[in-house]
């Protein structure tokens, strides 16, 4: 019996400690500047990884003058994915596999669609399996041909043997083009703040060049009318601009436009929202109040069950106990026994006989 | 190598498992104190009695694990309560679950099988149960928010306000713990009462 036991515990041990050991990442990597061989999850092994039925697409302008903003949106749809949903998602200036990223290639982002300046993001996808991200790019200061990708990776279902889905898109051209003289642009210094102070005044301030007035339209994520908003000028190419503060997760979306003379140049929407309220916690504090959760409650129930105990609830119960007797003498009286037909009793208020069940258990019990 | 994460994932499954038992059991020992009216789902007195065991044994099992889930579920998180509300409500989550599952513990082994024969206490004991239920289902539900960004509380009707908090200071907290001491020594140390049955 004790080799038995023994030899159990072994063998389920064995099966335990056997187990493939496998490091998956159900929830995303989040957000962040990654080269496409790893990703944060070393899928760039083949034998860690599948091809991805998504099918992308990247779409941006065929020529974009030098040290300018512009949007880039890359579009992925048909895509299978797991239970998640969760599609993560490069801007690529290279397939290479290292240094692979926009910035190694002169590019710069202002601002990924998550609100972040990272170069790879996380989505969940539409119940249709379609994805859409855009990022706000600021070109390479030198003209040229350059080249832009867009990378793909996701979970699959079903997925036994736990493997990540990879794509990538074709090969996108943009030629950048030596910027005019006097072409109004957005400071190669001027970057958007992820989120306005709570404790400020809700402005943001653009740096400009080669520009004599800005105007910013502003709207709500989600709303087609936009709004005109006010503008202070503070300096040469610099300006206060004053958006409407928000609540929680929503965010403000606004488009700058850039005037010098009767020239005007449209930059791609971007949007703001507001710091969160500052959460004041620390470590010590928060296991110092578990405790004393802990110990209060602990104390509190002991209290109220000593109270419990030495309060006398008899009257109450003496009570309860009454009106249960009494609905059942009605009930000794609605039935009536009848020797002629031992085990069934006259019930007098449906008029009909019924089995004697207390008399058939005893016999039962015999 | 096996990392507190793996470690955290085996203890919750084991307190989770052993305290949703441990409820269930609990919930069906109040036919020891009211008779229900469906004879269908009457117990007996014996399988009564072994439900009470099994609701003290899952119980204490809970309880001695707790500890062991909290302390590996602090070294697998990857942030701080310091920048993180649903880890801190975690951290207190826990703290209410461990302070309720322990009086539940205490109350059961202080008056024996004879609580469920009083019926207040009974009706008690098994409110207790239910709220230490709820605080270890919000525990476990701020830990699948934590790693998959969802859990089952977001299908329920109601919302259980887990993305907020409250913060007291480090001195607060210990001025409750020295409280709570005293409350609980002083219980202690009263004259145990004789408990009143329903017969």
């Amino acid at each position: 019996m004790k080799n038995k036991v023994i030899i159990t515990t072994v063998i389920i041990t064995t099966l335990l400690f056997s187990s493939t050991s496998i490091v998956a990442n159900p929830g995303g990597n989040g957000d962040n500047d990654r080269d496409f061989t790893c990703g944060g999850s070393c899928h760039g092994d083949p034998s860690l990884s599948v091809d991805s039925d998504g099918i992308i697409s990247i779409e941006i302008k065929e020529f974009v003058y030098a040290g300018t903003t512009t949007e880039i949106v890359v579009k992925i749809d048909e895509v299978t994915t797991s239970n998640e949903r969760i599609v993560g998602i490069f801007l690529l200036g290279s397939i290479n596999g290292n240094n692979d990223q926009p910035a190694d290639y002169g590019w710069e982002i202002i601002q990924d669609e998550n609100g972040g300046t990272s170069n790879y993001i996380e989505k969940r996808a539409s119940i249709n399996g379609s994805v859409h991200a855009s990022w706000i790019i600021r070109s390479p200061t030198n003209p040229g041909t350059y080249n832009l990708f867009a990378s793909i990776q996701h979970g699959i279902d079903p997925n036994p043997k736990g493997l990540a889905a990879l794509g990538v898109s074709e090969k996108h051209e943009i030629e950048i083009l030596p910027i005019p003289e006097n072409y109004p642009s957005l400071s190669e210094d001027w970057i958007i703040p992820e989120y306005r102070e709570i404790d400020g005044d809700g402005t943001i301030t653009i740096l400009t060049e080669n520009t004599d007035n800005i105007e910013v339209n502003w709207k709500l994520s989600g709303e087609l009318n936009s709004n005109i908003a006010e503008i202070q000028e503070i300096g040469i190419g610099e300006w206060r601009v004053f958006l409407p503060k928000t609540i929680g997760d929503s965010k403000i979306e606004f488009q700058i436009t850039i005037f010098n003379g009767n020239f005007s140049v449209e930059q791609p929407w971007m949007e703001i929202g507001t710091e969160n309220e500052r959460f004041e916690g620390s470590s010590i504090g928060a296991r110092l109040q578990a405790l004393s959760y802990a110990i209060i409650i602990f104390g509190f129930v002991l209290s109220m069950q000593s109270w419990l105990v030495s309060t006398d609830f008899s009257d109450y119960f003496s009570k309860v106990r009454s009106k249960s007797h009494e609905s059942e003498n009605n009930d000794s009286q609605r039935m009536i026994f009848h020797e002629k037909y031992p085990g069934w009793l006259w019930d007098s208020v449906e008029e009909k006989w019924v089995p004697d069940i207390v008399e058939s258990e005893i016999r039962s019990e015999d | 190598m096996v990392g507190a994460a793996t470690f955290h994932a085996a203890m919750v499954e084991i307190v989770i498992g052993s305290l949703t038992l441990s409820t269930i059991c609990t919930i069906c020992c109040i036919q020891r104190s009211f008779k229900i009216p469906l004879e269908k789902f009457q117990f007996t007195k014996k399988t009564l009695d072994t439900m009470d065991k099994a609701a003290l044994a899952g119980a204490i099992l809970g309880v001695l694990m707790m500890p062991g889930a909290i302390l590996t579920g602090d070294l697998a998180s990857v942030g701080t309560p310091e920048d993180n509300i649903l880890l801190y409500n975690k951290f207190l989550y826990s703290g209410l679950a461990l302070g309720f599952w322990s009086a539940y513990v205490f109350c059961r082994l202080r008056f024996g099988q004879e609580l469920w024969e009083n019926r207040v206490l009974s009706i008690f004991q098994i409110l207790m149960a239910l709220a230490a239920f709820t605080m270890t289902a919000s525990v476990a539900s701020i830990g699948g928010k934590l790693v998959r960004g969802e859990s089952l509380f977001d299908i329920l009707p109601f919302w259980i306000p887990l993305d907020q908090t409250i913060v007291i200071s480090p001195g607060i907290s210990m001025f409750l713990i020295l409280i709570g001491a005293i409350s609980i020594i002083s219980n202690l140390r009263s004259q145990k009462m004789p408990l009143k049955t329903n017969d």
